[in-house]
């Protein structure tokens, strides 16, 4: 029984790319929640 | 296997979570705009509301304004109807009356008809007696001019009747004061007048004209400037003078309306006569 690849591919950077654009996502509708007075929970 | 469908949902996780990104992007550069339109949209939506709430308001006063003008109107109407049914009323009476009045009009005709015929027969009877009238106005007339005449004669007899009576008052007194004084002189007043009297001489005053002697010289006759008509009679004693001075007594032997001619008595002569000498009746 050989060990398990444990090198990043590239869809673990393309994880990666996603998880940033969902963060500046959310950065954005909080920015845009703020201008109508949203202070956050 | 597990493999590839792992690789496909990394892959449509990038895709989606690509999107979710290009999409809160959008949002945030875009809602200044669509903020910026909305409160625009409100300020309008606000505006609709005031000149709404203006619009019912004024709705509101025009409908109170209505219903008040409603309610008079509807009590003017009701008010018209009472009129209206009152005037029906008094029309129905009217015609009631009407009748009646026409009916008494047909009697007033018939009796009106009846009284013209009759008038027209005092019509001829007034003129005969305006004839009449006439007549007897122009008698009336003439015996008020009549009696106008007779009254004017009744006022001057009247007044003569006053004067001759204020004479006769005059003349007894007078009489009365002859009477004493004859009872001073011791002559009764009863006694009788025996022989001419002379009649009463009134003082009148005249001039010599000229004088005229005759032949002899024993006699000298005056012309004086008076006569009948100053009643100066025959025989009549005049006396001369002039100034203060007495000439002589002279009698008249004829007398003329406005002349005279004396005879100079000689005894009574104190001087000679001249022309414009004074002569008087009495002194």
């Amino acid at each position: 029984m050989s060990p398990p690849n444990s090198d990043p591919t590239v869809y673990d950077g393309l994880m990666f790319v996603s998880l940033a654009a969902v963060i500046v996502g959310i950065v954005f509708l909080v920015m845009t929640l703020g201008q109508y007075g949203w202070t956050g929970p | 296997m597990n493999n590839v469908v792992g690789k496909m949902l990394i892959v449509m996780q990038l895709v989606f979570s690509v999107l979710f990104m290009c999409f809160a992007g959008a949002v945030y550069t875009f809602q200044g705009q669509w903020r910026t339109k909305a409160r625009d949209l409100q300020g309008i939506v606000d505006e609709q509301s005031l000149q709404i709430d203006d619009a019912v308001a004024a709705r509101n006063r025009e409908k109170m304004d209505l219903e008040a003008t409603l309610e008079t109107a509807e009590t003017d109407r009701d008010n018209y109807r009472a009129q209206l049914q009152a005037a029906e009323n008094q029309a129905t009476q009217d015609q009631a009356l009407l009748a009646a009045a026409a009916l008494e009009r047909d009697k007033a005709l018939a009796d009106s008809e009846v009284a013209t015929a009759e008038a027209a027969a005092r019509i001829v009877e007034a003129n005969a007696l305006n004839k009449e009238v006439r007549s007897q106005q122009l008698r009336i007339s003439a015996l008020v001019s009549d009696i106008q005449g007779v009254e004017n004669d009744l006022l001057d007899k009247t007044g003569k009747l006053a004067s001759a009576v204020e004479i006769e008052e005059q003349h007894l007194s007078e009489l009365g004061r002859l009477k004493d004084l004859l009872r001073l002189n011791d002559i009764d007043p009863g006694q009788m007048v025996v022989g001419a009297v002379p009649a009463q001489v009134e003082k009148v005053d005249g001039k010599i004209r000229g004088t005229r002697r005759n032949k002899a010289r024993t006699a000298e006759l005056a012309e004086i400037s008076i006569g009948s008509d100053d009643k100066v009679y025959a025989n009549q004693l005049l006396t001369v003078y002039r100034k203060d001075k007495y000439i002589c007594t002279a009698r008249v032997v004829e007398v003329y309306p406005d002349v005279a001619i004396c005879l100079v008595i000689e005894k009574t002569r104190q001087g000679n006569i001249q022309e414009g000498d004074d002569v008087t009746t009495k002194l």
